[in-house]
Order: structure tokens, then C-alpha cells, then sequence
């Protein structure tokens, strides 16, 4: 029935009809492409973009939903130019209003990943003048300069001054010197030009969708500067790129430098329990907030652990189960743990000789702990 | 083949439970029974097939092998769900003041009879 809609031209009905295929069924690949194609044709790209991450995060290898995710990021950024500069008062706007916001985070993780730090950087630095108290774009901005310096290092050139922890002090301290550097640096030493820097591969783009395509997430938590909250409100329902059957990827909250290391010590206090082997904190768009223990391929866990959350709490709403509070997954040889922080998401991995009772008690304790924090 | 035969014994034996089923790893539900009318599996059995596909992958990604079991709580009741061979898996709910430990004894117990019935 939604083709028959689609191909009469009738757009709304089609996308009606698509989404009740998807209440039912919502994998349903096929729907997903076509309610995709209708975003992509009206200009609705970010609504396009999400349409095609779902593809791939149930079909990774879907060619043709990479080819149009791909089709669908470009004309985004492309769209999304000549709108700030034709409005530069858009930081004051709420970043759920500006398109250019929305795109920028994973227009910035491609640059990242192609290797164009000095892009990536420029995209970062916009975002964070925006929303200079958003801890979640200063870890990115960290990880750009980290690369960036190690390339350098590699390369025997002259690397940027930065550390990794100036993005977690205050901006007011830091901001300003670090602006200055990085540009200063990046006038010293420009990066050779790919063979095309404007295009971006389907595995980039793959590769940030993999990511968990929550990246917006974080823009999206964006307030007043003068009036930072820990505590992001829920995304409005009236937001226009909130689908409603969709649990919405809560916006990362915003925290202090004080209010990490506090958090370090309430993490440490939960390792000491013997079987633990990590246990980090992400925000609920994947990315990474404090650890402790081992942190390869947390980055990793954290995406997976997004993937787990939402598909749980999709189910636990459905259900009409009460609000998620923990899922653990018991493998052959350990245990993940998963628990819900307010916007944050505490992942601990454990070997199977944990003792999941001592576990679920020290975690009421540490939860609470953190409950306060926050 | 007798799956509800299973799961209403499965039930019985766990104080506190609100439901149970067998489902598919394709989110298709092949029998249920539920003590509490808005306990619906078959309007989750996709979900649940997502939560442990990527909990597969995540397990799997970090060496911890095979995913076997995955507990949910929540703030009115806890969800089991384990694994029956590779392409099945067989939940259950209780309620918080249910007997969890009970409940996961009696999914292992119930696991070798839904094999046995599927094989």
C-alpha cells in the first residue's frame, strides 16, 4: 500500500503506511529504504540518515543503503553551508533548530576518520563555541588532537601544544589557548591533501553509522552557556526528527571536571571487587565519559552498549515494564554489565568468577553515589 | 510438540512470575503463556531477538565467547532470557518481589526439554 502511495506521488500516506508496517515489524529493511528514499526526495536528510542507519545497523553490508546514506550525509553538509553563513546568530538557537549543528558531529567524526584532523578540528571547535560546556564534544575534540599529535610525532613534525586533559577543564580557562594553538599549528604544518578530500568512502561513512548514529545526541543537549544543568531535560516530543515510536537517545549530560574525577573514585571503589576487569561510563550516545581498568576498544563496547540499551528499552516500553534499570549478559566467559544513570550509561565487564550478588549490592551503593553526583 | 505444556510448568514453579515464551532468534514467537494481560511477548519477540543478537556481538567482540543469558530489570520486574541452542530462546518475567534465582533454575531446568522437543 505505501508503494502504491509512493509512486502516486502521495508522500504522507506512504510514510504512514510505512511506519505501521515498522510498529509491526521494525526491521522490516524494506520499509526502511523506502521511508528513506521519501526523507531523502522531500530534503528531510537527517530524518534520511536515520532511515538508512537503521538499515545498516540490522544489514551493515547493504550496499545500496550505504550508497544513499552517503548520498544523504553529503547533501546535508551541502544543505546545511550556506545556512550559517547566511545566519551567523544560529549558535544562540537551540541545536534541535539547526540542521548545521545536527550534521556537524558526524560530518566531524568522517573528517576524523579520513585523517583530515585540521577539518575535523574546525567542525569541533564550532560546535564547542557553541555549547562550550559540552564535555562530550570536548572528548572529541581531545581525540581529534591526540591523533593529530600522534600523526605529527610519526611524521617528525611539529605537533600541537594541547593535552588531552585541557578539554576537560573549564572552558573559560582553556578555550582560548587552545583555539590559539591549534590554529597556529595547523598554519605551521598543513596536512598533504588526499587524493579527494571532499568525498567520503562508504566504509567512512560506515564506520561513524557504526558508531551507534547517535553522535547528534550530543548537540543536541546544547543550552545557554551561562545556565549549564547536569541534568538535559527528555528531548521535546514535538522535536521534528523524533520519531515517536523510537526511544530517544537522551542527550549526554554535561559534566565537570570535578564531577569526573569523582566519578573515577566511585569506579575505582567498584573495581576493587575481585572478577572485574573494566567498568567505564558513557553517555547514552556511545561515547565515552570516565574509565577505569582497561580501555581498549571501549569505544567499542560503548556502541554495542547503546545498541543493547535501546533495543531493551524499545522492549521494556512495549512491554509497559516499568523504566530500565540494568541488563546483564551472561557469555561463556563473563559478564557484561549494563546500568542506567540518569543520561549516562555505566558498562562493567566482568570475568565469570564474579560474584554477581556482591556485584548487584556495590553497584546499589556506587549507583547511588553517582545518583548524587549527577 | 508440547512448548506450553513447558512453560506453564516453567510458571508454576517460579512465585511471582508474570509470563513466559519461546521465541525464535528471527523475533517470531512459537509459544507463550502470560498471567498478566499487557505481557505480550509476541509484540517484543523482535526486540528481544535485537538485545541478544547485539549482546552476542558484543560478547563476542570482547572474547567472552557465546552469550548464554541476559537478565533486564527494571523498576516493576526482571526479564530472563537464555539462550535454547543457537536459534531460540526461551524468557521469562517476574515481578520484583519474585524469586529471580528461582526463576533462572528453573529456565536451565526447562532448557533440555525445549532441545529435546526441538531437535
Amino acid at each position: 500500500m505505501g508503494r502504491i502511495f509512493q509512486e502516486q506521488g502521495k508522500s504522507d500516506e506512504a510514510i504512514a503506511e510505512f511506519k505501521k508496517v515498522l510498529e509491526v515489524d521494525s526491521e522490516n529493511l524494506m520499509a526502511h529504504s523506502l521511508l528513506g528514499s521519501i526523507f531523502l526526495a522531500q530534503g528531510d536528510y537527517q530524518t534520511a540518515i536515520e532511515e538508512y542507519q537503521q538499515i545498516l545497523s540490522l544489514n551493515p553490508d547493504d550496499e545500496s543503503a550505504q550508497s544513499s546514506l552517503k548520498q544523504a550525509i553529503e547533501k546535508a553538509a551541502g544543505d546545511a553551508k550556506p545556512k550559517e553563513t547566511a545566519k551567523p546568530s544560529a549558535a544562540a538557537e537551540p541545536a534541535a533548530k539547526d540542521p548545521q549543528g545536527t550534521g556537524s558531529v558526524t560530518l566531524g567524526e568522517l573528517y576524523l576518520k579520513q585523517g583530515h584532523f585540521d577539518k575535523a578540528i574546525e567542525v569541533f571547535q564550532e560546535l564547542l563555541a557553541k555549547d562550550p560546556q559540552n564535555l562530550m564534544l570536548r572528548q572529541k575534540l581531545s581525540e581529534v588532537m591526540e591523533k593529530q599529535q600522534k600523526e605529527a610525532a610519526i611524521s617528525g613534525g611539529a605537533t600541537s601544544k594541547l593535552k588531552k586533559n585541557d578539554f576537560t577543564q573549564p572552558p573559560d580557562q582553556k578555550e582560548d589557548v587552545i583555539t590559539e594553538e591549534v590554529k597556529a599549528d595547523q598554519k605551521k604544518q598543513p596536512r598533504p591533501k588526499k587524493e579527494d578530500d571532499s568525498k567520503f568512502t562508504s566504509e567512512d561513512i560506515l564506520q561513524v553509522m557504526r558508531r551507534g548514529g547517535k553522535d547528534d545526541a550530543v548537540v543536541e543537549e546544547k543550552k545557554p552557556a551561562e545556565a549549564p544543568k547536569p541534568a538535559a531535560k527528555e528531548p521535546n516530543a514535538s522535536d521534528k526528527k523524533t520519531k515517536p515510536e523510537e526511544p530517544k537517545a537522551v542527550p549526554a549530560v554535561a559534566l565537570k571536571a570535578e564531577q569526573i574525577d569523582r566519578f573515577k573514585d566511585i569506579l575505582a571503589e567498584l573495581g576493587t571487587i575481585e572478577g572485574i576487569q573494566r567498568c567505564f561510563l558513557i553517555g547514552n550516545d556511545g561515547i565515552n565519559v570516565v574509565s577505569i581498568g582497561e580501555t581498549s576498544n571501549n569505544a567499542d563496547l560503548g556502541k554495542q552498549a547503546v545498541a543493547i540499551f535501546q533495543s531493551t528499552h524499545r522492549s521494556v516500553s512495549q512491554l509497559n515494564q516499568g523504566k530500565l534499570q540494568q541488563v546483564l549478559v551472561t557469555a561463556d566467559s563473563g559478564n557484561i554489565l549494563l546500568v542506567s544513570l540518569e543520561q549516562l550509561v555505566l558498562i562493567v565487564l566482568a570475568n565469570d568468577k564474579i560474584n554477581l550478588g556482591l556485584l548487584r549490592i556495590t553497584l546499589d551503593n556506587v549507583m547511588k553515589k553517582m545518583g548524587k553526583l549527577i | 510438540m508440547d512448548f506450553k505444556k513447558i512453560l506453564e510448568e516453567t510458571l508454576s514453579n517460579v512465585e511471582g512470575s508474570i509470563g513466559a515464551g519461546l521465541v525464535g532468534m528471527d523475533g517470531i514467537v512459537i509459544d507463550q503463556i502470560s498471567h498478566n494481560a499487557s505481557f505480550d511477548i509476541n509484540v517484543v519477540g523482535a526486540e528481544y531477538s535485537s538485545i541478544i543478537k547485539n549482546a552476542t556481538r558484543a560478547s563476542t567482540n570482547f572474547g567472552l565467547g557465546n552469550t548464554n543469558e541476559i537478565l533486564i530489570t527494571t523498576d516493576k520486574a526482571t526479564m530472563i532470557m537464555m539462550m535454547v541452542g543457537n536459534a531460540y530462546f526461551v524468557t521469562l518475567a517476574i515481578n520484583l518481589d519474585g524469586n529471580l534465582g528461582r526463576g533462572r533454575l528453573e529456565l536451565k531446568k526447562a532448557i533440555p526439554k525445549f532441545e529435546k522437543e526441538l531437535t
